[in-house]
């Protein structure tokens, strides 16, 4: 069952900025990362899908509450990271949290100290001075905290450290192990790779592709780099039978594409070479997205 | 049909300024009151024989103290006014529709935008939002803190004015100041749901501000250019009475202090009631339409 669904999404705030009839659905208990350049149209796919603003046309459904007419209902739902972190005029992060959490309805803060303690969180900082990282863990503790079954996190890691950034991941993990649909944007391929099910390329305004990430992770082809020492071999390997690419004269380099099952074959011929070095390339989101653009240049 | 955590944070973040309104209010009506509180007000010191024994010596030679005034370029209506001048009312009427009005415009300015429009512009109404709090309810919310916080400025002004009257004067005539600072604070409510109305309406601060602001600087430089136009100024040559014009453009001139003192009198006018009423509509449909406009319209959250 999908608990987030796009359908045939249209916002025109002109010039060609907003976004034109996208459509996707996130299925229950995925992690859906959602993937584009500044501008490219995600935070006014949310925006959307949280009730925000209106469709020029199409719907979003939250567990199958159209978002804009019961934007209040979906809520019960649903918790949320703005992109832009700005808070309300109160001192500190706790007098903040604890404000949300009345607002929530929320008896218990148990799981919200927990994750203060675990995104280390100082909550008695002051909300003016906070740092753009302090900033960003008080709205994630404040998106996690009521435990909602849908999370919407709108470039949720901007402002973390490295270090934090893995303890969110972490996080997210868990959340999801817990059943939860999480459904996040980025504009770093990087960042969602590990994590997602599922990612969507959207760019200007329209859904490029959606990759299963298990088709990239378990991708048949495998894509190795070869440099060789002698020219003579360099020339040799090109003509033989292996599916030869990005060819580089200057190094004696070349890259070599090869059905996961024919790997030995490759190694038994290059016993016969004065290799220089074999590499891997992994196969990544990015790569993918690239072949899905040529593919479309063609 | 309110959100009470709502309510309390727009109290924590609003109060400051709320309080300094107040106050600022309540010592300048103290400061007026004690100033001129022991003096009488209500008639020129005109000795009325003296004036008598005047218009019958003029009479003899055919002449009179209306002419008399005219041939010093006054109107010779002058004597009238003056006659029928009390100086109280227009105490009441540069004070309550001038005087005291700059601070709760100033406050409605910038604590209407504060509950809507800049939190929507800087993003924090998404917090709001995010939780299951309906539209309706947050713009229901804000509209009640506005309306108490305005009854709340006045009430204390209303409180401090008798309070400084009675010392004073050691007696008060607390219905007619009662009902003084009711006018101000319905001018004040129906000036507040306009300001509220653009502050749901508009997506940007700046633009609310501009809208709000001017509005509320131009209906008091309105109401002050319309002083000129008063017939007691204008009499003594102070004024030009066609500057009335000003005075219907004001929301301001809506409290009819004349009217309000005129009950005092054995003539008393209920004029300032139906006035009362007109504000009363205006707020009435500027926080309506407020609510409904921030219901449908789009938020950049």
């Amino acid at each position: 069952m999908s608990v987030i669904k796009v359908q045939h999404l249209v916002k025109d705030y002109g010039l060609g900025r907003g976004v034109f009839d996208i459509s996707f659905e996130v299925p229950k208990g995925k992690i859906f990362g959602f993937v584009g350049t500044n501008g490219a149209g995600k935070t006014t796919t949310i925006r959307n899908i949280m009730g925000f603003i209106k469709p020029d046309s199409g719907n979003t459904y939250i567990n199958g509450l159209d978002s804009w007419l019961k934007s209040s209902q979906i809520k019960n739902y649903v918790g949320y990271v703005p992109g832009e972190i700005a808070f309300p005029d109160l001192r500190t992060g706790k007098e903040f949290l604890t404000l949300q959490a009345k607002m929530l309805g929320l008896k218990n803060t148990d799981y919200a100290n927990f994750l203060i303690k675990e995104l280390q969180l100082n909550v008695m900082s002051r909300l003016k001075t906070m740092s753009k990282g302090t900033k960003q863990k008080t709205a994630i503790v404040n998106a996690l905290m009521a435990d909602r079954e849908i999370l919407i996190l709108d470039e949720p890691t901007t402002g973390l450290d490295p270090l934090m950034r893995s303890v969110f991941v972490d996080i997210l993990k868990e959340e999801n192990s817990r059943g939860k649909t999480i459904f996040i944007s980025s504009h770093i391929f990087e960042e969602l790779e590990p994590i997602c099910d599922y990612v969507a390329l959207i760019k200007d305004g329209k859904i490029v592709d959606i990759a299963n990430m298990d088709d990239i992770r378990n991708h048949g082809v495998r894509t190795f780099k070869i440099a060789f020492n002698v020219k003579l071999d360099f020339e040799k390997f090109q003509k033989s039978l292996f599916n030869v690419k990005d060819i580089k004269p200057k190094y004696h380099q070349l890259l070599v594409d090869i059905d996961i099952n024919d790997i030995n074959l490759l190694f038994q011929t290059l016993n016969a070479y004065d290799v220089k070095f074999i590499a891997e390339v992994k196969y990544n989101l990015e790569q993918y997205f690239d072949s899905v653009f040529k593919g479309e240049a063609k | 049909m309110i959100s009470k955590p709502l309510f309390m944070q727009s109290i924590k973040s609003n109060w400051g300024l709320w309080l300094a309104a107040s106050l600022t209010m309540a010592t300048m009506i103290t400061i007026i009151n004690t100033l001129i509180g022991t003096q009488t007000l209500t008639t020129f010191n005109i000795d009325m024989i003296g004036l008598m024994e005047y218009e019958i010596v003029l009479r003899v030679h055919k002449l009179s103290l209306v002419g008399l005034m005219e041939t010093l370029g006054f109107n010779g209506e002058i004597l009238n006014s003056w006659l029928k001048f009390d100086i109280q009312v227009m105490m009441d009427d540069m004070y309550y529709t001038i005087g005291c009005m700059l601070i709760p415009m100033i406050f409605v300015i910038i604590t209407a935008n504060k509950l809507l429009v800049d939190q929507v512009d800087r993003g924090t109404m998404a917090y709001v939002l995010s939780t299951p709090i309906k539209r309706s309810k947050v713009v229901v919310t804000q509209m009640l803190y506005l309306i108490v916080s305005v009854l709340g400025i006045f009430a204390v002004q209303a409180a401090a004015a008798i309070f400084s009257q009675l010392i004073v004067m050691k007696s008060v005539n607390a219905s007619h100041i009662l009902l003084l600072n009711f006018g101000g604070a319905m001018v004040t409510l129906a000036i507040s749901g306009i300001c509220f109305l653009a502050s749901a309406y508009f997506n940007y601060s700046k633009f609310a501000y501009a809208f709000s602001g001017g509005l509320c600087v131009f209906s008091f430089l309105a109401k002050v250019l319309g002083m000129f136009g008063n017939d007691m100024f204008a009499t003594v040559g102070l004024g030009v009475s066609t500057m009335k014009i000003f005075d219907y453009l004001s929301i301001l001139t809506l409290l009819d202090t004349t009217s309000i003192a005129s009950l005092q009198t054995d003539v008393p006018s209920f004029a300032f009631l139906w006035k009362f009423a007109i504000l009363f509509g205006i707020a009435i449909i500027t926080y309506t339409l407020s609510i409904f406009v921030f219901d449908k319209k789009d938020l950049s959250l």
